[in-house]
């Protein structure tokens, strides 16, 4: 009885002093000052379980997004033409020969970024990202020739047409919301985006109502010092809403897995209240499951400790976003040092689910594959690309986040690495200074199932002021094989 | 048990326990394939991937501290789980039972083993 005393005063003490926290600086993997003018690629720095090797396909890619198989086996890359940091390219489809040369069948206009490419029924099919004019599912012939499926997807904003995957004759993309958390603020202008797009903001699938919490901020589209704006959830920068205000759905959305079929017509929504599903792949079983980045610490509405998210994607479903967080309503979730988010549905639109499996704060989950049989291994297993934190611009992170290629088993939600840098703590090869994994971005199982490929998007790095700075041609595909 | 040694023993868990918030060394990572040798150390390691993968993945630095490369004892971890501390939330009897919370007790524990393995086998 007489040890209660001293251990409730241990406890105390210990209490008052974890507030550190705060005191702590963000140190993110892209907080580095990186000089070196050309990528250095090594396969030995990257630790794979054993029995497996690395070897690299191509280099001095810029911004490589994602790969596909035509029906030769020919892999074909997309190099997505806009990166955050506002680089706006001419984003391109490649075909990658044997011998690491390229050539292009199809390049693009600047309306990237082309977030992802597959290949079905003698037609790749890319999701066009669409920052400047907005979003677009493309299907292009192997002789360059293109036709566009559907426009005008809302992707002006912070997140993107993602995907794509085909199955029965349809083509399933995911839309990103236009915002981290339903509401418009200072943040999208850092982005670039408010300036070009002063009216732009989330639109829901369905009708929904929402409480009248409005957001005040400075207003950062006029020069008026001391001018304010008041913003409501899914309404134009500087537009408050009233209590129960009617916000309309429509097609095409935010923040939604959408489907159209393969030869064109009407689209459809899959599923809704995602944030940014951006990896998608059937499983064995014929289930689509995706990757969904969940909320940054920024804006006028930031959540804190949110890590990113598998989905299994259930017809006709409402997912959470942006009142929930793995099921859980976000007015729950601590902030520290800050009161609670409000929530902004008046109703929810459904019951949202849990999710498959989550993956740590800011990891970036990305592109994501299923390995389809035992031939590589982990056969049912996930194949996820974890890019990597872009803090400080999206939040505080400890230690850099992600930079690997986790497996995940669906049943019980377990993330393993599979392939992790070498070295004295996770990061990109970058800060490293090696020659190893940087951000990957897609994994692809080849034509026979027996290798994965990582496309790897090559160096970013970050700063609070000045957000990410992407390096061009620092891209990299590696192929990961079995030992024989 | 006389004073001294109390005293003594609350200061080294004091200072154990801070260094769960105010450091953040580092923790090699590893890309290995590990079959659990229980069910229980399965059990706490789904758990733990659910409920604390998100800013401890893998038991390692990332938004919240490295958990596994300092000798937390298991009761002050199962006491960190249920009361939170710092920016950590608590997870009450209706996130996780008790049977739950020392699985996970029970599952960093053994990581910690596996990481230190690790750091003196390189």
């Amino acid at each position: 009885m007489k040890h209660i005393v001293p251990f409730s005063l241990i406890l105390t003490l210990a209490l008052l002093l974890q507030g550190c926290y705060g005191m702590l600086p963000s140190d993110g993997g892209g907080q580095i000052a990186y000089t070196a003018r050309q990528r250095y690629v090594r396969p030995a720095d990257v630790w794979l379980p054993e029995g497996y090797r690395i070897e690299v396909v191509a280099s001095g890619l810029t911004f490589p997004t994602d790969l596909t198989f035509d029906e030769e086996g020919i892999p074909h890359v997309v190099e997505s033409g806009y990166a955050y940091g506002e680089i706006f390219l001419q984003p391109k489809l490649l075909r990658l020969d044997p011998s690491g040369d390229t050539s292009v069948i199809y390049a693009g206009t600047d309306n990237g970024p082309w977030n992802g490419v597959t290949f079905s029924g003698g037609h790749f099919y890319i999701a066009e990202g669409g920052q400047l004019r907005g979003g677009k599912i493309l299907k292009v012939g192997k002789d360059g020739t293109a036709e566009t499926l559907v426009s005008g997807l809302p992707s002006y904003g912070d997140h993107h047409t993602n995907g794509p995957v085909v199955r029965d004759g349809y083509v399933y993309f995911g839309q990103g919301t236009a915002t981290n958390s339903a509401v418009v603020g200072v943040d999208n202008a850092d982005y670039g985006w408010l300036n070009r797009y002063r009216d732009f903001h989330d639109i829901p699938c369905e009708d929904i109502t929402v409480r009248a919490y409005n957001y005040t901020t400075d207003n950062v589209l006029t020069e008026a010092t001391g001018d304010q704006a008041v913003t409501g959830p899914y309404s134009p920068y500087n537009q408050a809403v009233t209590p129960g205000e009617l916000i309309r759905g429509s097609v095409p959305c935010n923040g939604a897995v959408m489907r159209l079929p393969q030869e064109g017509g009407a689209l459809e929504v899959v599923a809704w209240g995602l944030r940014n599903p951006y990896g998608m792949a059937f499983s064995p079983a014929g289930e689509l499951f995706v990757t969904d980045n969940m909320y940054d610490v920024r804006g006028s509405r930031p959540l804190w400790g949110t890590g990113d998210l598998l989905w299994k994607i259930e017809s006709g479903k409402w997912y959470g976003w942006p009142d929930y967080y793995k099921g859980i309503p976000v007015a729950a979730l601590e902030f520290p040092g800050k009161n609670k988010p409000q929530r902004v549905l008046a109703q929810d639109p459904g019951e949202p689910p849990r999710p498959v499996a989550g993956f740590g704060v800011h990891s970036s989950a990305t592109g994501m594959d299923f390995a389809h049989s035992d031939a590589f291994g982990f056969g049912g297993q996930a194949f996820v690309a974890l890019f990597g934190d872009l803090a400080p611009v999206v939040g505080k992170a400890l230690s850099p986040v992600g930079y690997q290629v986790v497996r995940v088993d669906p049943e019980t939600g377990i993330v393993e690495p599979f392939a992790v840098n070498r070295g004295d703590e996770n990061a990109p090869a970058s800060r490293l200074r090696t020659g190893g994994l940087e951000r990957p971005i897609a994994v692809t199982f080849g034509p026979n199932d027996d290798a994965l490929y990582v496309v790897d998007f090559g160096i970013v790095t970050t700063d609070k002021r000045r957000g990410a700075k992407p390096r061009l041609k620092t891209g990299v595909v590696w192929k990961i094989s079995k030992e024989p | 048990m006389n004073r001294l040694a109390i005293t003594t023993g609350c200061l080294i868990l004091i200072v154990a326990y801070l260094f769960t918030g105010c450091t953040v060394p580092r923790t090699r990572p590893l890309a290995e394939v590990v079959e659990m040798p229980t069910e229980d150390l399965q059990a706490g390691r789904i758990m733990f991937n659910n409920k604390c993968g998100s800013c401890h993945p893998g038991g390692r630095s990332a938004v919240g501290p490295s958990i596994i490369n300092k000798p937390l004892p298991k009761f002050l971890v199962r006491w960190q789980i249920r009361h939170g501390a710092g920016v950590m939330p608590a997870f009450d009897e209706a996130v996780l039972t008790d049977e739950e919370v020392a699985q996970i007790a029970d599952y960093v524990a053994y990581l910690r083993k596996q990481a230190k393995r690790s750091e003196s086998e390189s």
